[in-house]
């Protein structure tokens, strides 16, 4: 990501950008401190100016604990705007639900709702809708959630509500009226809505592959709302409502249904039928089933009319019944005025409804209750029920939300345990990185690498031989510089170029691969083998040479074993036979840690102690199994020298990054 | 001590020595934020010194100066090898064990200084022994840090969360080392130090700005 201004710039007087923090919309936004040392995040416009500057001017006086502070809009020398504004260091929401790619815990759900709809309730009470909320306007400073951008907010008056031409917010989080470019604070009801959804479930409601694609969906689909929990569903099913005039209408209503939803679970408030209808599908629906729509309302409406008023009827109807009784029984004008009274107030709630049963209500109760210290007597008891139901409902209340609590809580340590385990469980790996560290390594990589190697192989066995030619007068550098025999310096350079390839290639293969020592030791010992026949059928069967100072060389030392069974290590003219080569060399490379030498995690390129060691090992088999030594302690040297020469080695501050496998690093 | 001898003189805290110039080292990384980057191997945890006497992220007592209701001196953690120890100057506790002297801490050690602060110990991945704290209570030093890196020899930068210092949108990974007594970046990425190619290792001077493929940051001595 590519910013303007560079760390230590000043290009607003008074302030020094530290670091860049972040690209929006609307602009580049960076981290500064003022002369003083104060933190703030300056904001340079770029696109959309006139709007951004519009919105922030609105908001300059703006404060709320939920909301970020904006202080000042200043112009720099070249005439950008930059926008001062309170520093919020914490995590997005954005972040948060990263982390939580199938929901959050609700009690995190309920925690970013509660501020969120604090600042927005601010903000809309000033009359100022957000228009761009979403979940990386809104973060999380210390324990208090801040809903940042506030500058695009936009007066909601009428006559303000118009077409803009710049569409802002969002489109995962825009209410469908913003696209056709009408719209007022339910707007940010519906991208809570949205964020909701997505606190629970993970997802957006509306996805897919362009823009074009999610604002149709938010214009015609129905959000899913099986994937919430089922007591849930009714509420933000309302928050997500197409159409503005059925979406719930205050931030404050909404958190309210929420949380009234949430502690309330067997309540499932049922979702209408016409939810989601867009107005093209309202005037359908509503043309084609007018007239059974307009019957069935009328039905309704006079059966529920006529069932309230010979509701309300029964009881007058009841008591005329028995007035007319006392009528006929006692007799007298006041029973018939009583009568008359009866009839005025029957008629009343007939023709005036909830007005005239109330009037009736209140009338019957002055007449047969009494005056009011009498008819507290009779209210006593109904009040008293009362106030045990609603003690009963606070109780029942009470008791889910303590249980709702727990739940939570264990479902936090529930989380926190698996965590733990997890963590408990991660594989351990060495801190040093020698040739036992366990690695993959493609065998690609390792043809390459051993190719490479082998080529130095050769250089390097041609300038060590080349220096005993010059530095020894031996029989090697006798017969070589004489021009009579090169067959014994051909003898010295093959074997030594055999050795080291063999062991190139078997290290190379066995690299990074966890063997035990045996094993390892086993394969050593048979590709030793393999060589010291290979090397006695370049001496026996290609250059028919012997091997220089055989005789001689064997210092009047006595080896342990001059057999092997019923065969001989060595032939009669002293050379050594095909046993005695391959003893030699497998125990060579048996006893030598031979893929240390040439493993890419060895401590150092080239060890003179090594090759020390080499020559120390060779020196006790040709002790312990007849071979000629001076033979035998320059091959090792040689092999040794060689192969710590041309093996890869990698430096040991790369080898995380190796180890690692970063191809895209 | 004595019957009537305070025992504070003989608990008596020596104040911190003060940095060589160079011992830490603010890392200020576009689109990430601002690390401490620890170079001694002890640090010296504590809350704020004297007037006139706080730094931006130490003070007289403290290495790292937190602006909470602690001692001047109240923890240390002290680098051993390639292990940790948390050593209690004050009542601390460890993943909710209280501290009594000296205490190895792992990977993800929750760190209760008081009441309200809280640090979080990290050793994000085993092929370093460099070390994080990450400010869990939000309770920061005068100067506002994301982090902080105890540097043992590397410091790794870089998109996934086995890195030092997580770099979400970095295409790679720069590597922080030290050789001698100077401190290099390197990386396979195309990376300049100064406006000088320094993918195979350049020395970071205070001052240095190191960028690249969408990423850069500023490496700055903690004044």
């Amino acid at each position: 990501m590519k910013f303007t201004f560079a760390p230590e710039s000043k290009p607003l007087e008074g302030f020094t950008i530290k670091r860049a923090i972040d690209r929006g919309g609307f602009g580049e936004v960076y981290y500064a401190l003022s002369d003083s040392g104060k933190e703030v995040a300056l904001k340079l416009l770029q696109q959309n100016m006139d709007i951004e500057l519009r919105g922030v001017t609105q908001c300059l006086n703006l404060s709320h604990p939920n909301l970020v502070t904006i202080f000042d809009v200043k112009t720099d020398r070249d005439g950008d705007h930059w926008v001062v504004m309170e520093y919020v260091s914490g995590q997005g929401l954005d972040k948060a639900l990263h982390q939580n790619p199938n929901g959050m815990p609700m009690e995190q759900v309920r925690y970013w709702l509660s501020g969120i709809s604090e600042g927005l309730s601010y903000l809309h009470s000033r009359g100022l809708v957000h228009r761009d909320l979403k979940p990386s306007n809104v973060f999380r400073d210390g324990e208090i959630v801040k809903i940042g951008d506030v500058g695009l907010s936009k007066f909601i008056t009428h006559s303000r509500r118009s077409a803009n031409t710049q569409s802002v917010g969002t489109v995962y989080y825009m209410a469908p009226e913003v696209a056709r470019g009408r719209y007022g604070k339910e707007v940010d009801v519906y991208a809570m809505g949205v964020m909701v959804y997505e606190m629970i479930t993970g997802v957006v409601p509306f996805e897919g592959e362009s823009t074009a694609e999610i604002l149709m969906k938010h214009l015609s689909e129905k959000p899913d709302l099986n994937r919430l929990p089922a007591h849930l569903r009714a509420v933000v099913g309302r928050a997500l409502e197409k159409d503005p005039q059925k979406r719930i209408a205050d931030i404050k209503d909404f958190k309210q249904q929420f949380e009234h939803a949430l502690f309330q679970r067997e309540t499932h408030t049922e979702i209408p039928e016409n939810s989601f209808e867009t107005p093209v599908d309202r005037i359908q629906t509503s043309s084609s089933n007018q007239s059974h729509n307009l019957n069935r309302e009328y039905e309704d409406t006079h059966s529920k009319g006529m069932g309230s008023v010979f509701g309300k009827m029964s009881i007058p109807l009841v008591l005329c019944g028995l007035l007319f009784f006392l009528l006929f029984v006692g007799g007298g004008i006041p029973v018939v005025l009583l009568v008359i009274v009866a009839v005025l107030s029957c008629g009343g709630v007939a023709l005036f409804g909830k007005g005239g049963q109330l009037l009736f209500g209140k009338s019957f109760a002055a007449l047969v209750k009494g005056p009011p210290p009498i008819s507290d007597l009779w209210d006593q008891g109904e009040k008293t029920q009362e106030h045990q139901d609603a003690k009963e409902y606070h109780q029942q209340k009470l008791e889910e939300t303590r249980a709702f609590r727990d739940q939570s809580r264990k479902e936090a340590e529930e989380q926190r345990r698996r965590v733990r385990e997890q963590h408990r469980r991660k594989p351990y790996y060495s801190r040093s990185l020698t040739p036992k560290t366990p690695r993959s390594i493609s065998y690609p990589s390792r043809f390459y690498d051993l190719s490479v190697s082998m080529v130095k192989a050769v250089i390097c066995t041609l300038v060590i031989v080349a220096g005993i030619l010059c530095f020894t007068d031996g029989a090697i550098a006798e017969g070589f510089w004489n021009g009579t025999d090169f067959a014994p310096f051909a003898l010295l350079t093959s074997g030594a170029i055999v050795a080291a390839w063999s062991v190139l290639l078997v290290a190379k293969m066995t690299e990074g691969k966890s063997f035990d020592n045996s094993t390892r030791r086993i394969i050593w010992l048979a590709s030793g083998v393999i060589v010291g026949a290979i090397i006695f059928l370049i001496q026996s069967d290609v250059l028919l040479t012997t091997v220089a100072n055989s005789q001689e060389a064997s210092l009047r030392l006595r080896p342990f074993f001059n057999v092997i069974g019923p065969y001989a290590l060595t032939l009669n003219n002293g050379q050594p036979s095909l046993i005695g080569y391959s003893i030699f060399f497998g125990m060579l490379f048996c006893f030598r840690r031979w893929w240390w030498h040439a493993d890419s995690f060895r401590p150092r390129k080239f060890k003179v102690s090594s090759v020390l060691i080499s020559v120390f090992t060779a020196y006790v088999i040709t002790a312990v199994w007849a071979f000629p030594v001076s033979a035998a302690l320059c091959w090792a040297a040689i092999i040794s020298s060689v192969v710590q020469l041309s093996a890869t080695w990698i430096p040991e501050e790369q080898r995380i990054v190796e180890l690692k496998g970063e191809n895209h690093v | 001590m004595g019957f009537f001898t305070s025992s504070s003189n003989d608990q008596r805290q020596i104040p911190a020595t003060k940095p060589v110039v160079g011992s830490s080292y603010l890392l200020w990384i576009d689109g990430v934020g601002t690390y401490l980057v620890y170079l001694q191997e002890t640090l010296k945890i504590g809350g704020p010194g004297e007037p006139g006497t706080v730094g931006c992220l130490g003070s007289a007592w403290a290495d790292l100066s937190l602006l909470a209701n602690l001692s001047r001196h109240h923890a240390s953690i002290t680098r051993s090898g390639e292990s940790y120890f948390l050593e209690a100057k004050a009542p601390i506790f460890c993943n909710q064990r209280p501290v009594n002297d000296r205490v190895l801490l792992s990977d993800q050690a929750e760190l209760r200084l008081n009441a309200e602060t809280v640090i979080t110990f990290r050793q994000p991945t085993v092929l370093s022994a460099s070390a994080c704290l990450e400010l869990t209570s939000h309770h920061q030093p005068q100067q506002r840090i994301d982090g902080i890196v105890l540097l043992a020899e590397t410091c790794l930068l870089g998109p996934s969360s086995e890195n030092h210092v997580v770099c979400h949108d970095w295409p790679g990974t720069v590597i922080l080392y030290r050789q001698g007594d100077q401190i290099l970046c390197r990386s396979k990425l195309k990376i300049f130090a100064n406006q000088e190619a320094a993918s195979q290792g350049a020395v970071l001077t205070p001052g240095s700005l190191v960028s690249g493929p969408e990423l850069r940051f500023r490496w700055e001595v903690v004044a």
